[in-house]
């Protein structure tokens, strides 16, 4: 049985940017125990170990790109303009150096 | 104190015509910013990457030049924290560790260090995407925000690391410029562009904590910080502190490392398989393809300078090790034969004025044959060692006209008898001393030849010079 | 009217295309207030222009091959110019710059898209309850789910807001509620439509498939948007194959399939689902050869496609950082952590938070093995199951849900009930295999559906079953009234 601590709810906060509201953490609290339950009954299948991790449910290779550029977008493509704030062409991101 | 260095080195293959997982165009550095993007690298949603097989070609390439064992697939992993340069917030590369692998393993690099042959293991080979670049207006101090120029998103880079075989700086820059000369040869990076290498050195001394230093930019700078670290790290032990292990950086103005403030983010960067590019299966018959068109690499090229030009390791070493010089010398052994000499004259002037001068070697207009041409003239005695090393500065920028210049400074060789006899008196008669050192040692004689050069401005005729020499002294023998 | 006839209407007559862009938009008009299938309407004008257009550029005797006829688009597949919201707040103001593949194929044969269709924020959920913006209502009684998470797109098809629909699948969001508005839905093979600008959930298992009220509108729409697609490295290596074709082949050999009955399914399900099932089985088992079969751990797979869709889509939703795209808060002064923090916080809505971080737990240091890979094994261990019985029979057949459309806000307190509802569509989404909801029957006026799964790339196989089924239970081209 998982409990559910402070401090791995706040722990997984930190590892996905997220914040939970009180509200929110008492109703996660009660319905990550159940979830977990199920994920652990896996465990009760005998010998799952002897199966390989199946990542892709094909067996096909990734196909591989001839190496050939696009031409260069211009100055006014949109690919940014309208989604993002624009400071002379870069986009404005918070700071990284933290005090 | 036992000092073990490993280093991470990050480069870019620069010469991919796109990105490693988008067809934009690589070459960012001339564009404005943003300009070199698309849908994929700038990690909108929706978007899934699709690999250059170039890439991949020249990873194996690079694994092969090294040594290593290369793997049977090729798996990318995903690496997630994050960071406003990083567009999908997590970074598609690879992964060494149980169940994954990196594209290549367990190879080595040979350098000659300390007087003995060294190699240096190389743990394994990593292809993953580059991230875009932070930039601040003003200093990162006052700014208020950030700003991301996504044009190096995606662009592709090898990551390789080494064992911690390295044992001084000196060694590290070794193994560096060995290292950069394979990866030249190949033509996997031309690290003359600006970002395209960059190392991250790791440096402990043995039984303490192990420092990295992030983000050097040039080797030399790399041989700087690990001196500085070494320096650092002993003054603490000695004193009887001891070594956490920790991150650092190297400013290069002050010449120092810094410790970096702490990750603000965790380590864990939950890796997993990336859902988005089943692996890539590599067969025997392509690595061998990719084996059999390697050009000549730098080990190969120095046994066949050895060979081919009798020359010694050493003077092979430094020339194939800047591979535009052993071009620059190939090309002038096809119509002059001394390639001692050639060497020699190009290593330690001709390298020396190169570098003194900031010149970029893939501009150079000076030709083999202008040396040559120098050289020629050395031999018949026209020019002296002297002036061939004060001349060579002016003929590498080109400025001179050798011919011209030696008809200009009437320098055409003397070898009139009956002048050189005149000449050759005077001096006898000025160094009585010399002149009875060289009636005892015949060896001696060199400084009476020198100073007779020197009254005729180097332009005696030596073979001439000598004879006459010989001549008076053997009269004043009997 | 069905599409197979409109087209052919629009053909005689190009114009009767106004008449019928008029007929849609009165009913959307009409019930769009009560049923809320869409999160985006194009204007009628743009409609017009668009239609004028088409008409001008290829001129009235050449249009291309579906041309006029109007589809839903789930709001997660990108579509350049129109908002793309996945439901969520955090995309609420996106606008792609692109279009996804399926959209550039399917603006290659001239439909219209009228329209984006209302979901579970980020394809999360099975009823489109957790949608940002509202919830949509099921046509056929609207105080209960239309399902999820493509719910938008059935309840527009069972509403008469659209003539056809695109959804997406990846642990049962197609056929969920296809069978719960009485609709035709299908999930394609995996890597048989491309992926590219599909806004991933989990990118393993994600795959966009048609919506349509009867099995020939299904047919047609497969062939516009399936074949190999080379911006996605998924991307099954096949071409495009024309479906209508191997429809009618199959009906006119009328082979008979060998059709395993999965048993603990049925079992598992309410009475009212499993009698109205077993009926469409009966009809079923008439012709073809029908056997009872058993497959152990259907519990374990709802378990394991939880643990790896939501280990994806912790990895998928990590881009979401208000930067480049997306909800925007002010930035000056403050570190990255914490403006991204804000975004995702207020960006994101309850089950997607919850299922972002449980992902994130699922892969941390510590867990993986215990949990990701764990999943990964009984992943491959389920496919050797499913490919023993796919020795023996041709397709495999359950009731598409446990259960009948619950109530809105039923499953609130509960998320295990409504996870384990999926127990009969995870499979097919796991192992890649393609599976069809084909309307069973009613039951007190309330949609049932029966699934049919079969092997990779057999597509027509189902198809032609549907196609059966849907003769005999007549249950097409149904239209709820509102």
């Amino acid at each position: 049985m998982l409990i559910l601590s402070e401090d791995l709810i706040g722990y997984l906060e930190r590892l996905v940017l997220i914040k939970f509201s009180d509200i929110e953490r008492k109703r996660i609290s009660v319905e990550v125990d159940k979830i977990v339950s199920l994920f652990n009954e896996l465990k009760n299948i005998e010998n799952l170990d002897r199966y390989e991790p199946l990542f892709h449910v094909h067996e096909i290779s990734s196909p591989l790109r001839e190496d050939e550029a696009l031409d260069k977008v211009d100055e006014e493509h949109d690919m940014l303009r309208g989604n993002a704030l624009l400071v002379h062409g870069y986009v404005k991101a918070p700071k990284t150096m933290v005090e | 104190m036992k000092v073990l260095i490993g280093l991470e080195i990050h480069i870019q293959l620069t010469s991919l015509a796109s990105k490693l997982f988008c067809s934009t165009h690589s070459n960012y550095r001339e564009g404005n910013p943003n300009t070199y993007v698309c849908p994929v690298c700038l990690g909108l949603p929706g978007t899934l990457p699709v690999v250059n097989r170039k890439a991949i070609e020249y990873a194996i390439a690079v694994a092969k030049a090294l040594n290593c064992e290369i793997s049977d697939r090729v798996v990318f992993v995903r690496k997630h924290y994050f960071y406003p340069d990083l567009p999908k917030n997590y970074q598609i590369s690879q992964y060494d560790g149980p169940g994954f692998t990196p594209i290549a393993r367990n190879g080595y690099i040979k350098i000659f260090s300390n007087g003995r042959t060294k190699f240096i293991r190389i743990r394994r080979i990593n292809i993953e995407e580059d991230p875009g670049k932070i930039h601040y207006i003003g200093g990162i101090e006052e700014a208020q925000y950030s700003l991301v120029d996504y044009n190096r998103s995606g662009i592709p880079l090898l990551e390789i690391v080494t064992e911690p075989d390295i044992d001084s700086p000196k060694e590290a820059r070794i193994f560096l410029d060995k290292l950069i000369a394979i990866l030249e040869y190949l033509g996997a990076v031309d690290t003359a562009l600006e970002g395209s290498f960059r190392v991250d050195a790791n440096i402990s001394i043995e039984g303490y904590g192990r420092v990295e230093i992030k983000n050097i930019g040039s080797i030399k700078d790399v041989e700087k910080a690990l001196m500085y670290e070494i320096v650092r790290q002993k003054r603490i032990v000695e004193q009887g502190g001891t070594i956490a292990r920790e991150t650092r950086h190297w400013d290069e103005r002050k010449g120092i490392t810094v410790p970096l403030r702490a990750k603000e983010f965790e380590e864990d960067y939950r890796y997993f398989p990336d859902p988005d590019l089943p692996p890539i299966r590599i067969s025997n018959e392509v690595v061998n393809r990719i084996l059999s068109r390697l050009p000549e690499l730098p080990d190969q090229r120095i046994e066949r300078f050895i060979m081919q030009y009798n020359l010694d390791e050493y003077r092979a070493t430094v020339l194939v090790l800047n591979k535009w010089l052993a071009d620059f010398f190939e090309e002038g052994t096809k119509i002059y034969s001394n390639y001692k000499r050639l060497a020699d004259v190009l290593i330690t002037d001709f390298l020396r004025w190169v570098k003194e001068l900031s010149l970029d070697v893939k501009k150079l207009s000076v030709k083999p044959h202008d040396i040559v041409k120098l050289l020629e003239l050395l031999d018949r005695g026209v020019l002296s060692i002297k002036m061939v090393k004060e001349l060579m500065p002016q003929v590498i920028r080109g400025e001179i006209d050798i011919d011209e210049y030696i008809r200009a400074m009437g320098y055409t060789r003397i070898d009139d008898e009956q002048y050189l006899e005149q000449i050759a008196l005077e001096t006898v008669r000025e160094n009585p001393k010399a002149v009875e050192d060289a009636l005892r040692n015949p060896k001696a004689i060199n400084f009476l030849i020198g100073a007779i050069m020197k009254k005729t401005g180097g332009r005696a005729d030596p073979q001439k010079t000598r004879d006459i020499l010989m001549k008076i002294l053997n009269s004043r023998r009997m | 009217m069905p599409v197979y006839r409109l087209i052919d209407e629009f053909s005689s007559d190009v114009y009767k295309v106004f008449e019928y862009v008029d007929s849609i938009y009165d009913r959307i008009e009409r019930v769009e207030g009560k049923v809320r299938a869409f999160i985006t309407i194009i204007p009628k004008e743009q409609v017009y222009n668009y239609v004028e257009n088409l008409i001008k550029n290829y001129g009235s005797k050449n249009l291309p091959k579906l041309f006029g006829v109007m589809i839903g688009v789930k709001d997660n597949i990108s579509t350049k110019g129109i908002r793309t919201t996945c439901g969520s707040r955090m995309l609420e103001s996106y606008i792609p710059p692109y279009d996804a593949t399926v959209i550039e194929k399917l603006k290659n044969t001239g439909v219209i898209i009228h329209g984006k269709t209302n979901m579970d924020e980020f394809a999360m959920g099975s009823t489109t309850e957790t949608s940002a913006f509202y919830p949509t209502k099921n046509p056929w009684d609207l105080n209960r789910v239309p399902g999820g998470s493509s719910g938008g797109s059935g309840a527009a098809l069972a509403a008469g807001e659209a003539s056809i629909a695109l959804g997406s699948d990846t642990g049962g969001s197609i056929r969920n509620p296809a069978a719960y508005t009485m609709v035709y839905g299908l999930k394609p093979t995996y890597g048989l439509v491309s992926r590219y600008g599909l806004i991933a959930y989990a990118s393993s298992m994600d795959q966009i498939g048609p919506m349509a009220r009867n099995t020939t509108d299904l047919a047609l729409l497969l062939t516009v948007i399936s074949g190999n697609d080379p911006r996605d490295s998924t991307s099954l290596p096949i071409s495009t194959t024309n479906y209508i074709e191997s429809l009618n082949e199959q009906l006119h050999k009328e082979p008979r399939l060998r059709i395993g009955i999965l048993r603990e399914l049925f079992e598992g399900s309410d009475d009212s689902v499993r009698t109205v099932a077993y009926g469409c089985i009966d009809k079923l088992c008439s012709y073809h050869e029908c056997t009872d079969i058993s497959m152990p751990y259907t519990r374990e797979a709802v378990a394991a496609y939880y643990i790896i869709a939501m280990a994806e889509a912790s990895s998928n939703l990590s881009r979401y950082d208000g930067i480049r795209y997306g909800l925007k808060v002010p930035v000056e002064g403050r570190s990255w952590v914490d403006v991204y923090t804000e975004v995702r916080t207020r960006g994101f809505g309850y089950e997607v938070k919850k299922r972002v971080a449980l992902g994130a737990y699922v892969l941390s240091m510590g867990y993986r093995d215990m949990y990701y890979i764990r999943a990964l094994r009984f992943r491959r261990m389920l496919k050797e199951n499913i490919d023993t019985i796919f020795n023996k029979v041709d397709v495999v057949a359950s009731p598409t849900m446990p259960i009948p459309p619950p109530k809105l806000g039923e499953f609130f307190e509960d998320p295990l009930k409504i996870y384990l509802a999926d127990v009969s569509t995870v499979i097919a989404n796991l192992t890649g295999y393609p599976a069809i909801s084909v309307p069973a029957g009613f039951w007190n006026g309330l949609p049932v559906g029966l699934q049919l799964m079969s092997k990779p790339l057999s597509e027509s196989m189902l198809l032609y079953l549907s196609a059966q089924l849907e003769e005999m239970t007549k249950l097409r081209d149904l239209i709820a009234e509102v």
